[in-house]
C-alpha cells in the first residue's frame, strides 16, 4: 500500500473504531433472486427463520463494518435494501446507478463498490449519506467485485473484456488492467493483499496474481466442462482456495500455492455464492439449482448441513 | 457421435496469453519503504492522479472491410470496433474499421485484417490479396468455402453443414412433443438472452437504432471482438497472429463455450435452433461437444 493510502486508511479506521458495533445476531442472510426475498437463517439451528420481501432479483449481498445494515442489490429495481439484521425490517433503499448486481462493501469507510454491469462502470455509494462517491470506467460487463482487507485495492472483472481492473483506494484511480481468460467472474484476496485469486466462468478457470506486479502467476483449469467457477475465498488460515463450481454442483478445494485440486465437495446444483464464519469454520454455499444453502464444516470439508431456501439463492452473508 | 473419446477441443493447449497486454502497466506502488515517506502521505495526497497508470500513445490498428458496407455484416463489425476500443483504451489499442473498394487495396491500405461478406468466388483472390494477413468471412455459409483450405482465411459463421448437424442433433434430441416443423439452425437471434446475449442484444440495438442482430451482424460482431482481444494478446504481426488464431484462441462470443477455429478455418460454434423467430434449442445439446457439429478439417501442411 502506498503511504498516502495508508495514512488515509488510518485516519478513517481510527474513526469507524470509535463507534460501537452491533451485537452479532449470528444470522445468515440468503438473497433468493427468483423469489424477491431474503431468507433468515438461525446460526445456530441453521434453519430458516424468517423470510424478507426484498425487492425484484436481489443477487449482491454484503453487510457493514459496524454489522448494523444487510445491503440487498435489486437488479432489476436499480437499487440497493437496506435491512436491519435486528429487526428485519427494510430500513432504507440506496440509487446505486444501472442494474447493480455484485458490489463488496468497503472494510473500513463502508462505502459499497458496486459493478453496473450495462454501464461498464462502476460506482461508489456512501450508503450513509446516499450520495455516489465516484464512478469508474471499467470494461464491458463488470459483474466481480473484491477489495483488499487492507482497503487500499478494489478489484473489478469485466467479463465481456476479459480483464481484472486494479482500482486504487481511495484515489479511485485504475492502477491496472490485466487481461485475464474468458469471462472473469469473481476475484477474492489474500489475507496480506498480496495476492489475489479470479475466477473465468466459461474458460472454467482459476488465476492467482500478484497484487504488487499485476502479472497473473498461475492458471488453473477445473478440467470438468460443467464447472462454471462463480465465487471464490480462501480459508482464514490462508490454506486452501474455495471455489463454487457452478453446474458441477461442488465446492472445489484448491491449494493456493500451487492451485492444485486438493478435493472436491459435492453439493447442491448451480452452486453461486460462498460465505465463511468469522472463525472460519463453517463455509456456507448457496445452490442456486437446488434451492438450497449446503453448510460444510471446514475441518473435515464436508457438509453436515443441507438448508431449504428460497427460489434460486444467489448471494449469502452472515452477521457474526 | 456419441461415445467420442475426446475431442479435439479438449487435446488443444489451454495455453492463454495473458497478462496486462501488449503495453503492460506496471504497479506505481513500491513496497512502503519509511516512515518518513509515511509521515509525509498528506502531502501526496494530490499525486494520487498522477500515479495511475496512463497507457502511452495507442497503438492503431486499422482492420478492412471488403464488400458491401450496407449491410448487417458490416454493422455488425461496426458494434464490435465500439467494444473493441472499450478493451483497447485500458490496454493501449485504437481500431478502425475501414471500407476497401476492392479486394487488391488490401495491401496497400495499411490494414492490419480484413472482413469480408464477398462471395465466395470472391474469397480465394482476396486471402490471396492479403498475404499473411487474416481475412475473416463474415458473410458465406457454403462448405466449399471451408473447404478452400487456405491459412490466413477464417469463417465466423457455422457452414450449411453444421447447420444441417445442429438442427439433426436438436431434433433427435427433442422430445415426441416438440414441434420441430419450421425449426432453424442460426448462429444467433436477436431474442437470445442466456450467457450476457441480452446485454449484446441490447448493446447492438442501442447503437443501430433498434436493430435486431442477425447471423451476419454477429459474425461481423464476432470476428472484430475475437481479433482485437488476440491484438492485446500477442500484437498485429501476421505470422504470430496466425499462430494464435489457429492454435490458442479461447473466444466465449456471448454464447456460453469458449470457442476456436478447426482446421478448416471455420469457427466451431454453439448454434441456436430457433422456431417462429424464437429460440427453441441450444446445440450442442447436453452431453455433445462442438466438435459433434462438424465444420471441416483440411489436411495438414
Amino acid at each position: 500500500m502506498n503511504p498516502c493510502t495508508r495514512a488515509l486508511l488510518l485516519g478513517l479506521g481510527l474513526a469507524v473504531s470509535g463507534l460501537a458495533e452491533a451485537t452479532a445476531t449470528g444470522r445468515l442472510f440468503v438473497t433468493n433472486e427468483k423469489d424477491g426475498t431474503v431468507s433468515v437463517i438461525d446460526g445456530t439451528t441453521l434453519t430458516v427463520e424468517a423470510t424478507v420481501k426484498v425487492g425484484n432479483m436481489p443477487r449482491g449481498i454484503g453487510i457493514s463494518p459496524d454489522g448494523k445494515q444487510v445491503y440487498v442489490a435489486l437488479g432489476q429495481d436499480n437499487a440497493i435494501a437496506v435491512l436491519d439484521p435486528q429487526t428485519l425490517t427494510i430500513i432504507g433503499r440506496l440509487s446505486p446507478g444501472d442494474d447493480p448486481e455484485a458490489f463488496a462493501v468497503h472494510p473500513v469507510s463502508g462505502h459499497l463498490y458496486i459493478s453496473n454491469e450495462e454501464d461498464a462502470k462502476a460506482t461508489v455509494l456512501d450508503p450513509v449519506s446516499g450520495k455516489v462517491v465516484a464512478e469508474i470506467e471499467v470494461g464491458l460487463e463488470p459483474e466481480g467485485v473484491a477489495i483488499s482487507p487492507d482497503g487500499s485495492r478494489a478489484i473489478v472483472t469485466s467479463e465481456s473484456t476479459n480483464m481484472l481492473h486494479v482500482i486504487s483506494i481511495p484515489e479511485h484511480e485504475l492502477v491496472a488492467n490485466i487481461l485475464v481468460g474468458s469471462r472473469p467472474r469473481a476475484a477474492t484476496f489474500s489475507a496480506d493483499g498480496r495476492f489475489a485469486f479470479a475466477t473465468a466462468e466459461i474458460g472454467g478457470e482459476v488465476k492467482k496474481v500478484d497484487m504488487s506486479t499485476h502479472e497473473i502467476l498461475k492458471v488453473t483449469a477445473l478440467g470438468d466442462d460443467e464447472a462454471k467457477p462463480k465465487d471464490v475465498l480462501l480459508s482464514r488460515d490462508g490454506s486452501k482456495l474455495y471455489v463454487a463450481a457452478g453446474r458441477a454442483a461442488e465446492v472445489v478445494v484448491l491449494d493456493p500455492t500451487t492451485l492444485g485440486v486438493l478435493h472436491h465437495i459435492p453439493v447442491g446444483k448451480r452452486v453461486w455464492g460462498l460465505a465463511l464464519s468469522r472463525d472460519g469454520s463453517r463455509l456456507f454455499t448457496t445452490d442456486g439449482g437446488s434451492d438450497t444453502v449446503s453448510v460444510i464444516d471446514t475441518a473435515k470439508d464436508v457438509v453436515v448441513a443441507t438448508i431449504p431456501v428460497g427460489k434460486a439463492p444467489w448471494g449469502v452473508v452472515i452477521d457474526d | 457421435m456419441a461415445g467420442k473419446p475426446q475431442s479435439l477441443h479438449s487435446q488443444r493447449r489451454r495455453r492463454h496469453q495473458e497478462g496486462s497486454g501488449m503495453q503492460p502497466e506496471k504497479s506505481h506502488h513500491g513496497p512502503r519503504q519509511s516512515a518518513l515517506r509515511q509521515a509525509l502521505a498528506l502531502l501526496c495526497l494530490g499525486l494520487g492522479a498522477s500515479a495511475a497508470a496512463h497507457a502511452a500513445e495507442p497503438m492503431e490498428v486499422a482492420i478492412g472491410w471488403v464488400g458491401d458496407a450496407g449491410g448487417a455484416g458490416f454493422r455488425g463489425a461496426e458494434q464490435g470496433i465500439e467494444e473493441a476500443n472499450r478493451q483497447g483504451r485500458f490496454l493501449g489499442q485504437r481500431y478502425r474499421l475501414v471500407p476497401l473498394a476492392e479486394p487488391a487495396a488490401v495491401a496497400s491500405a495499411g490494414v492490419a485484417a480484413v472482413l469480408t461478406n464477398s462471395d465466395s468466388q470472391g474469397l480465394p483472390g482476396l486471402a490471396a490479396a492479403a498475404g499473411a494477413r487474416p481475412v475473416f468471412n463474415v458473410g458465406t455459409t457454403a462448405d466449399a468455402d471451408r473447404a478452400l483450405c487456405l491459412p490466413n482465411l477464417f469463417h465466423l459463421q457455422p457452414s450449411d453443414a453444421m447447420r444441417a448437424a445442429a438442427l439433426a442433433q436438436w431434433q433427435a434430441a427433442s422430445t415426441p412433443d416438440t414441434p420441430t416443423d419450421g425449426a432453424r439452425a442460426v448462429a444467433w437471434n436477436a431474442g437470445f438472452e442466456r450467457y450476457a446475449a441480452l446485454q449484446l442484444n441490447k448493446r447492438f440495438a442501442e447503437t443501430h437504432g433498434g436493430a435486431r442482430m442477425d447471423d451476419a451482424a454477429w459474425a461481423g460482431w464476432a470476428a472484430v471482438r475475437l481479433y482485437a482481444d488476440a491484438v492485446a494478446r500477442v500484437g498485429t504481426e501476421p505470422a504470430r497472429m496466425q499462430s494464435f488464431l489457429r492454435e490458442d484462441l479461447a473466444f466465449d462470443g456471448q454464447k456460453g463455450i469458449e470457442m476456436d477455429f478447426r482446421s478448416s478455418g471455420q469457427l466451431r460454434q454453439v448454434i441456436l435452433i430457433e422456431r417462429a423467430g424464437v429460440v427453441v434449442g441450444e446445440t450442442p445439446v447436453r452431453g455433445q461437444d462442438l466438435e459433434s457439429l462438424g465444420g471441416g478439417d483440411c489436411p495438414a501442411p
